[in-house]
């Protein structure tokens, strides 16, 4: 059962990182269940396993257009593959250390791990129904999926 | 394994026998100092004494034997003095040996005086005959010079001093006649004194050497008893360690001392490692192995906790009910930024020696598997008595009209979902949304509660508290809707719960169907065969239900509900379910105002239904106050949807249709079935969604009625040709 102040941990974590790292807050879509199956990921999907309190997987995916947006409003002309996947591993690495200041001893959080193209797929825990929120930055969509046991 | 588990017969076991070999070898080891101090003050000393006696008896009688002769010798000199003096010989070497015989005899005299012989009768006797005799030797033996004078004429003479000479040696010659013989016959007695006291000293000495080898027997054989011990307390000593080791490395429980420092002791069970997740404890405080993995404050009540149990005076056994450390949580880091959670029960028990407490012996349990089987036993005992009750309320619905709930329920929640999946980014997008959500929420809200559906009819109840939260709000964004679609989650994860349920409940029914007579089958289908197409009875339990809610009585009478078109039942009984909850909480007065208006205590619903060739009509009357149209515009003033001159404008029939607009109520309260406006809302979108229409006509006092028009539909149309 998914308790509204673990997923809040999340997303503060998700738009902290624009607000700091890009000088640029980004907003929170609508909020939706996926009810049959796994949720469509982007180009690029930062992942971090959680256990402890709860457990489950949470990731952040995103376009390319959006972090490649992201990069360069970081000062940084390298856009390659590379520097993608690092960016989108840093957003995920940011939302675990969010959570842990937030949530404490409560959760633990693996090192993320980066999954790429959108024919892919994120493995989910059984059992859980995966929330996605619907990340805003810009003109760009990102997508926040929380799968909690 | 910690000490509580050893039996305390057991235990006291031990202790004696550890107590009682202290007490063995204690007793040995005086026994074996007794024996020594007696070996040497009963053997050795006296040995030595006896022996040193021995010796000297020994040279004594030595001495004695060889004085024997010393008294002839002493005769013989005289002799020889006299026959020199006579034959005007040479004396001089005569006196001298008589000198040294005398001498000598004086020397041997006072070394058996001071031997064992020293206070015989004889020796007295040898000194009392010396003495006299000693006087008629010393003038001889004394003299000095010459006892001749020389002359031509007469030769060689004795002189005056010669002749004294002559005179002393002629006396002594006669006392020694007498003395010899009886200084003779008085050495040879103390000689055989001496040596009767030699063999009786000898036998002294064997005696005391056959008790002396009896004696270092026995030290020997304690010598050797004491070195079987010690063999033996080494090899209990071994195996004991041994045992110690095993224990430690089999053990499960991670065990380990505590000093007065709070030090861990060097010997550590093998568990504590694992328990742990470190290797070197060498040095480390209480403090340091807990400090990364408990909160501080665990960490802070612990240690002040320890130190309680170093107090002598502090009772054991109520300390250990006030274990902060009974169940803690843990934390290990696991090396890739994520953290472990254990249980972990720490039991403390003092260790005392003779001057109070040694140690605190702490042994660590993880207890992680049984505090989850508790956790989840705890959540499953709730859960199944929660299933049983849920279980006993659904045998009571009706089979087929829980099938159509769950699956209407399911499509209305499948559609908030798509509501809420519409991308959405400014304030206007996210209130359009709560609109929509609120209608379907309604509905299924009235359709758990004609069922009879508690625990769904609350949990919607709560998302609308949830959805009027927001519409209140100011600014809405997506953060706002998290805890819906946490509650929408967890009403989906419910229905499935039902949904399992009501298979069972199926599977109960049917047994029991196939087991009972046919007479109690019948009683057993009776409830669902009421009504109208099932229709009435659901609904009487919704007015009856609300109406004891808001302390009300009514009574619903319904007519033609049976000939509802089939594709219009669902639209009918939905309507239905939100006018009778509007009626009963607006409409009928409490039991008291009516009889003061004189009606009957139960307001009375009436729900007709009638059929027809182009369309249908349904209506729906209740006899309480009516619609004042006067407090619709004040309510709509005060919620701020009109100006005050803007609602002074409004004629009756605009007045009334703001019963219909979202969100309109002129319930002050929030309760379950009114206060939200949403059922006017719902009702006049679903009548819409067909294409029908709806009117209304009321007196303030009297009575209120809708008039319902609902369009024919296809498979009606088909049925009427």
């Amino acid at each position: 059962m998914l308790e509204e102040q673990d997923i809040r941990a999340f997303v503060h974590g998700t738009t902290r990182y624009f607000e700091v790292a890009a000088q640029q807050a980004a907003s929170v879509g609508s909020p939706y269940l996926v009810t049959e199956g796994a949720p469509e990921i982007h180009d690029y999907n930062g992942v971090i396993a959680v256990s402890g309190r709860r457990n489950g997987i949470v990731y952040f995916s995103a376009p390319r257009g959006m972090l490649t947006v992201l990069l360069m409003k970081m000062n940084e002309s390298n856009v390659s593959h590379e520097y993608l996947c690092d960016l989108v591993g840093e957003v995920a690495n940011t939302i675990a250390g969010n959570v842990r200041r937030d949530l404490g001893k409560d959760f633990a959080i693996s090192v993320p791990s980066v999954v790429t193209g959108a024919g892919n797929s994120v493995d989910l825990p059984a059992g859980g129904r995966p929330v996605v929120i619907p990340i805003h930055w810009r003109s760009h969509v990102a997508k926040l999926v929380v799968c909690l046991q | 394994m910690s000490s509580r588990d050893r039996s305390p017969a057991a235990q006291q076991g031990s202790m004696t026998t550890h107590s009682s070999a202290r007490t063995r070898d204690r007793a040995a080891t005086a026994g074996f100092l007794v024996l020594l101090v007696a070996f040497i003050g009963l053997v050795l000393v006296p040995g030595y004494r006896v022996a040193d006696q021995l010796s000297a008896d020994t040279a004594v009688l030595k001495l004695a034997s060889e004085q024997r002769g010393q008294p002839a010798a002493i005769a013989k000199s005289l002799v020889t003095i006299r026959d020199r003096l006579g034959s005007r010989d040479f004396v001089g070497q005569a006196v001298k040996d008589l000198g040294g015989s005398v001498q000598g005899f004086d020397q041997s005299l006072a070394q058996l005086k001071l031997s064992a012989a020293g206070n015989s009768t004889e020796l007295r006797a040898i000194e009392s005959l010396w003495s006299d005799y000693r006087k008629a030797l010393d003038p001889v033996a004394g003299f000095k010079g010459l006892p001749y004078r020389d002359s031509y004429s007469s030769g060689t003479q004795l002189n005056s001093s010669g002749r004294q000479l002559q005179k002393d040696v002629r006396q002594a010659i006669k006392s020694s006649r007498g003395a010899t013989d009886r200084l003779d016959s008085a050495l040879a007695a103390v000689g055989a004194s001496l040596e009767r006291q030699v063999v009786t000293a000898s036998a002294t000495l064997r005696k005391l050497m056959l008790t002396g080898v009896a004696f270092a027997c026995l030290l020997v054989a304690l010598l050797a008893y004491f070195q079987w011990l010690k063999v033996r307390h080494e090899r209990l000593a071994v195996e004991a360690q041994n045992q110690t080791r095993d224990i430690l490395g089999t053990v499960k429980d991670g065990l380990f001392l505590l000093d007065a420092d709070f030090r861990i002791g060097k010997a550590c069970s093998a568990s504590l490692s694992a328990l742990f997740r470190r290797d070197d404890f060498s040095g480390m405080t209480l403090e340091d192995l807990l400090r990364d993995t408990v909160t501080e404050k665990t960490l802070a009540t612990a240690m002040k906790y320890v130190k309680l149990l170093w107090g002598e005076r502090a009772n054991e056994n109520l300390i250990r009910s006030i274990n902060p450390l009974a169940e803690v949580e843990v934390h290990f880091d696991r090396g890739d930024g994520s953290r472990d959670l254990r249980y972990l029960e720490f039991d403390f028990h003092r260790v005392k020696g003779d001057r109070g407490v040694r140690h605190i012996l702490v042994s660590v349990t993880d207890v992680t598997s049984r505090v989850m089987l508790a956790r989840e036993l705890k959540v499953s005992q709730a859960n199944a008595q929660v299933q049983m009750d849920m279980l006993l309320g659904l045998l009571q619905v009706d089979p087929d009209q829980l099938v159509s709930f769950l699956d209407d329920t399911s499509a209305a929640l499948a559609q908030v979902n798509s509501v809420l999946k519409v991308p959405a980014r400014g304030d206007g997008d996210f209130r359009a949304k709560i609109d929509q959500i609120f209608r379907e929420m309604h509905r299924i809200k009235g359709d758990a509660a004609t069922l009879g559906l508690a625990s769904v009819e609350s949990r919607t109840h709560a998302f609308e508290d949830l959805l009027q939260d927001l519409r209140q709000r100011s600014q809405l964004s997506g953060n706002d809707f998290l805890p819906l679609v946490v509650n929408l989650d967890e009403i989906l994860g419910h229905l499935q719960s039902i949904r399992e349920l009501a298979n069972r409940a199926d599977a109960l029914r049917t047994n029991a169907l196939l087991t009972a007579a046919p007479t109690a089958r019948a009683a057993t289908a009776t409830p669902h065969d009421a009504g109208e197409h099932g229709m009435t009875a659901p609904l009487d339990a919704l007015a009856q239900r609300v109406a004891t809610d808001a302390g009300k009585k009514v009574r619903l009478v319904t007519t033609g509900l049976d000939e509802v078109p089939g594709d219009l039942r669902k639209t009918v009984r939905d309507i239905a379910i939100q006018l009778v909850r509007n009626a009963v909480v607006h409409g009928i007065e409490d039991a008291g105002t009516r009889r003061g208006l004189g009606k009957d205590e139960a307001g009375l619903l009436q729900i007709q239904f009638m059929p027809g060739e182009r369309g249908s009509e349904l209506a729906f009357q209740d006899d309480g106050c009516g619609i004042v149209p006067e407090r619709l515009r004040e309510a709509a003033v005060r919620r701020g949807d009109l100006s005050a001159s803007e609602a002074q404008q409004l004629d009756t029939k605009a007045s009334l249709a703001l019963i219909f607009k979202p969100g309109f109520s002129t319930h002050d309260g929030n309760g379950r079935d009114a206060g939200r406006g949403v059922g006017l809302d719902f009702v006049l979108k679903a009548i819409q969604s067909i294409g029908g229409r709806i009117s209304i006509s009321t007196a303030p006092g009297r009575y209120t009625r809708f008039t319902i028009s609902l369009p024919a539909q296809s498979g009606q149309q088909e049925a009427v040709a």
